[in-house]
C-alpha cells in the first residue's frame, strides 16, 4: 500500500518537473511565426509606465561585447533606465567596470555591481583548476540567486550578449526556475553585430535557454527560426 | 584651415601594415598635396608606442614630443606629437583614447580596422563622417571581412585592404564624391522597445 502512494508521489513530483522543464526551456514551446519580425500588429501598445520598479541584470563580456551592451542600455533607456529601476551590473574584467561606472554616473537609477570571475586560469593543475571552476561557479550561483531575490515580484528582465560566461548565468536563472516553480527569468540574448553568417557558441547554446533571442542580421532567421530581427540595435 | 585625419586601429590588436600604409612618405605627401591634410590622428592601439616611434624615426628622422596640453586634448596620457614635411604635417600618435568622440568630430575622414566597435564609433558619431575600413588579413578573424564587405553593400562606409594603392583611391572616392555613402540609420527600433516591456512584465 505504502509503496503505492510513494510511487505515484514520485510520478506526480516526476511529472510536475518535467513540465516545469518544458515550460521553462523556451526552445520546448513553439515558436510564433507571426513574430519573427517582431512586427505583431496584435501587440498590445505597452508604455515604460508599466515596467516601473523594473530590476534589470545586464552582463558586460568584455571587449566588444560590453561596447554592444553599453549601446543597446543607452539606446533604450528610456524604457530600461528610469529613476525607480535598479540596474545589476554583472561584470568579468576591470575595464568593462570603469565603462559602466563611468557612463552610470549619468543614471538616475539604483546601479548594483557584481564580479563573475572567469572560470578559466592558464597553467594550473587540474585540481587546483577544479578548484577554482567549483568556486567560480558557486560564487556566480550566490549572485544569481542575490539578483533572483530583487527580481521578485517586480517587472524583472535579463538582457544577454556573450560570451561565455552568459551560458553559466543563464544556466543558474533557469535552473532556480526550474526548483522554484513560481519564478520566471525574462532572459533577452542579442547576438552581437559581428556575427552576419553563423551565431558565436554562446549563441548557439543559449538559443536553446534564452526566452527571447534577437540576432543582428536577417540571414540569420533561415538556419535559427526561433529567432527574432530587429535590424542593427547598437 | 586645419583638415584632420583620423586613424583607428582599436585598443587592443595592433595593425601594423595600416600604419605602415598611412605614415609611408608615398600616402603622407599625397595626402598632403592632393586633398591639404595638416594633421594626422593614429590611434594605433595599446603597447605600440614603441614601433610607432621607430618606424617615424627611421623613415622622416623625428622625435616626438609629448604635453600635457595635448595629453588633455587627445585623451591619451602620453600622446606624441611629429612634425613631418616642414611643419606641414602633424602626426598625433595615441595608444588609446578616452575622447574618441570628440576625435571624430574633429576630423573630415576616419580610417578605422573593421572591428564593430571602431566602426559604430564613427558611423554613430553626431554628425556623418565620411568613413573607410581597412580590413586586416592577418586576422584569423574572418568577422571583420565580413561586416567590413556587409555594410559596404549597404553603402555605410567603402571598405579595403592594406594596399597603399587600395587606400588611396578610396580615398579620392570620398573626397571628390564619386562615391555617395548612405546614413546609417537609426538604432532605435521600437519593436524591439515593445519585446523589451513585455518581456520584462511576464
Amino acid at each position: 500500500m505504502n509503496w503505492v502512494v510513494l510511487g505515484s508521489l514520485l510520478l506526480f513530483i516526476a511529472s510536475v518537473y518535467t513540465l516545469r522543464l518544458i515550460l521553462i526551456i523556451p526552445c520546448f514551446t513553439a515558436a510564433s511565426e507571426s513574430n519573427k519580425d517582431g512586427k505583431d500588429s496584435s501587440l498590445l501598445k505597452l508604455k515604460q509606465e508599466d515596467v516601473r520598479g523594473l530590476q534589470l541584470f545586464i552582463f558586460l563580456g568584455s571587449g566588444g561585447h560590453t561596447g554592444e551592451m553599453l549601446r543597446l542600455l543607452q539606446n533604450y533607456k528610456n524604457i530600461l533606465l528610469n529613476k525607480d529601476t535598479t540596474l545589476h551590473v554583472g561584470y568579468s574584467d576591470n575595464e568593462s567596470l570603469k565603462k559602466m561606472k563611468k557612463l552610470s554616473d549619468a543614471f538616475e537609477c539604483k546601479v548594483k555591481f557584481y564580479e563573475f570571475k572567469k572560470a578559466r586560469e592558464v597553467g594550473a593543475n587540474v585540481k587546483s583548476s577544479l578548484k577554482t571552476i567549483i568556486v567560480t561557479l558557486l560564487a556566480s550561483l550566490m549572485h544569481v540567486v542575490n539578483i533572483k531575490l530583487h527580481m521578485l515580484n517586480k517587472p524583472h528582465l535579463v538582457l544577454l550578449n556573450g560570451p561565455g560566461t552568459c551560458c553559466i548565468i543563464t544556466t543558474w536563472f533557469k535552473l532556480i526556475d526550474l526548483l522554484c516553480l513560481f519564478t520566471s527569468s525574462n532572459i533577452i540574448y542579442v547576438e552581437s553585430l559581428a556575427r552576419i553568417k553563423t551565431l558565436s557558441l554562446t549563441g548557439k547554446i543559449l538559443y536553446w535557454l534564452a526566452d527571447e533571442f534577437v540576432v543582428q542580421w536577417k540571414d540569420l532567421q533561415t538556419p535559427y527560426p526561433r529567432s527574432k530581427h530587429f535590424g542593427i540595435l547598437v | 584651415m586645419n583638415k584632420r585625419l583620423f586613424v583607428t586601429c582599436g585598443a587592443t590588436v595592433p595593425f601594423s601594415q595600416l600604419i605602415k600604409c598611412i605614415i609611408s612618405p608615398e600616402f603622407v605627401k599625397w595626402a598632403v598635396k592632393k586633398f591639404h591634410y595638416t594633421e594626422f590622428v593614429i590611434q594605433y592601439g595599446i603597447g605600440y608606442t614603441e614601433p610607432f616611434t621607430k618606424a617615424i624615426h627611421e623613415l622622416y628622422g623625428e622625435v616626438p614630443t609629448t604635453s600635457l596640453q595635448n595629453n588633455v586634448l587627445f585623451g591619451c596620457p602620453q600622446a606624441q606629437e611629429y612634425k613631418l614635411l616642414d611643419g606641414k604635417l602633424v602626426i598625433h600618435g595615441l595608444e588609446y583614447s578616452t575622447k574618441i568622440q570628440d576625435l571624430i568630430e574633429d576630423s573630415s575622414l576616419v580610417i578605422s580596422h573593421a572591428g564593430t566597435g571602431s566602426i559604430l564609433d564613427t558611423l554613430r558619431n553626431k554628425t556623418v563622417k565620411p568613413l573607410i575600413v581597412v580590413v586586416n588579413n592577418t586576422l584569423m578573424d574572418n568577422h571583420q571581412e565580413q561586416i567590413a564587405s556587409r555594410f559596404q553593400e549597404m553603402g555605410y562606409i567603402i571598405a579595403c585592404h592594406t594596399q597603399t594603392s587600395e587606400l588611396t583611391a578610396a580615398l579620392t572616392a570620398v573626397e571628390e564624391g564619386s562615391i555617395a555613402l548612405t546614413p546609417f540609420p537609426h538604432s532605435h527600433n521600437d519593436h524591439f522597445a515593445q519585446l523589451l516591456i513585455t518581456t520584462s512584465l511576464h
